[in-house]
């Protein structure tokens, strides 16, 4: 009797350690925007936080003000550029979801949609979070959504593949510059996670250009 | 002869008593099939309330509703998944309902009389939360990016369903004790005294 107690009471034990690590785990597992926004407040840029250590003198609080304002300009023309680039291709999925001539290729459209309007969001989420105004430059799209408008079938099919292969890949590696070049965490860990799904989004479309080739 | 007629009603009222209360010593265990039949219904329940759960915060993000399902179907598919439509969705859904009610019926025969509802209740999450880690850092990483990326745009919530999950697990007794308790009504009573 006294081996089952202790056996249940090990059991107890096991159990609730497993619930602590798994929340711990949890809070640490994915870099909340959070907490990374706390840290790249506190030093936007590693000129920044030198400044911050060596004086108090009036030059340099001017120089942690223009650094903060030069890292919070920069935040706001990355988050501008996904924003844009978002909902670029939000406008051709859509017209691709009438127009598209085969099932995979509204399915390929469907899913780039979803995945844009999704990555978006948190873009916008973040832009409120830092006060960052987005510019919307979608009038430019005119012409091009102009020539899309009048391509139908196949070829409407093809040109639609290979531009969104295209301004995928764009993005990516504008976005991987970027990620190397941030300052901000919070910019890093949404650059982190919008990453892969635009990749997936590219490998897609080059699936489906090889299957239309074959 | 009075005092023995009397004798005798008590004896027959403590035995009426001892067959419809709930006193787990009065009843037999719990057969196989009371075990695998909870277990399943309980594998079910979780299956419905983690997947649901997922695809209304999916719908709510812009992800679309089926996007949980369809990813899962990328452990089949690949990246691919998303271009195989309600094949991915019945791929994913069948993925889902068969690991729930396989763990549901493991679950299901762990129960005995003894089991309390409060440690089915732990034991259940603790499996939740374990198979929450394992999926994060073992098989989404490895055997399913697709569902890893597009789950990174909604952790907490991917979290919260497994605590949903192993909380579904974890009213299995319940359910065997529900179904034990109906067999037993549904059973003539000399068959029980026998």
């Amino acid at each position: 009797m006294k081996i089952l107690q202790n056996v249940k009471g090990i059991g107890q034990i096991f159990i609730a350690s497993v619930i602590a690590a798994a929340l711990t785990a949890c809070a640490t597992s994915r870099q909340q925007p959070s907490d990374a926004n706390t840290t790249a407040n506190a030093a936007a840029t590693p000129a920044a936080q030198a400044t911050i250590t060596t004086a108090k003198s009036k030059p340099a609080k001017r120089t942690i003000q223009s650094a903060e304002t030069s890292g919070k300009a920069t935040s706001a023309a990355v988050l501008s550029e996904i924003h844009r680039a978002d909902l670029k291709e939000i406008a051709i999925g859509q017209m691709a979801q009438g127009k598209a001539s085969t099932d995979e290729v509204r399915e390929y459209a469907n899913q780039l949609v979803k995945d844009r309007t999704s990555a978006d969001q948190q873009v916008i989420a973040m832009a409120q979070k830092k006060n960052a105004r987005l510019r919307d430059q979608t009038s430019r799209l005119a012409p091009e959504h102009a020539k899309l408008n009048a391509m139908n079938g196949p070829s409407f099919d093809k040109y639609f593949l290979r531009k969104t292969a295209a301004d995928n890949d764009k993005l990516v590696r504008s976005l991987r510059k970027e990620r190397e070049d941030a300052s901000d965490d919070d910019i890093e860990a949404l650059i982190d996670k919008i990453l892969p799904i635009l990749e997936q989004d590219r490998q897609l479309a080059q699936v489906l250009i090889k299957k239309e080739q074959a | 002869m009075a005092v023995n007629l009397d004798a005798e009603a008590g004896l027959a009222g403590l035995i009426e008593a001892m067959a419809t209360n709930s006193d787990t010593r009065a009843l037999p265990s719990f057969s196989w099939g009371e075990k695998l039949a909870a277990g399943a219904i309980a594998g079910i329940l979780a299956a419905l309330l983690m997947t649901d759960s997922l695809m209304a915060y999916s719908d709510a993000i812009g992800a679309g509703v089926w996007m949980p399902l369809k990813t899962l179907a990328g452990l089949v598919y690949g990246v691919e998944a998303l271009l195989a439509g309600a094949l991915a969705i019945s791929t994913g859904a069948g993925i889902q309902l068969g690991f729930s009610v396989a763990l549901g019926i493991l679950f299901g025969l762990a129960v005995s009389r003894r089991t309390s509802v409060i440690l089915a209740l732990f034991a259940g999450l603790a499996i939740g939360i374990a198979i929450w880690a394992a999926m994060e850092l073992y098989v989404l990483p490895f055997w399913d990016p697709t569902m890893e990326a597009r789950i990174a745009l909604m952790p907490v919530a991917y979290f919260v369903a497994h605590v949903l999950f192993g909380i579904a697990l974890g009213i299995t007794p319940l359910l065997v004790r529900a179904l034990s308790r109906r067999h037993v009504r549904e059973t003539p009573r000399m068959e029980r005294v026998q």
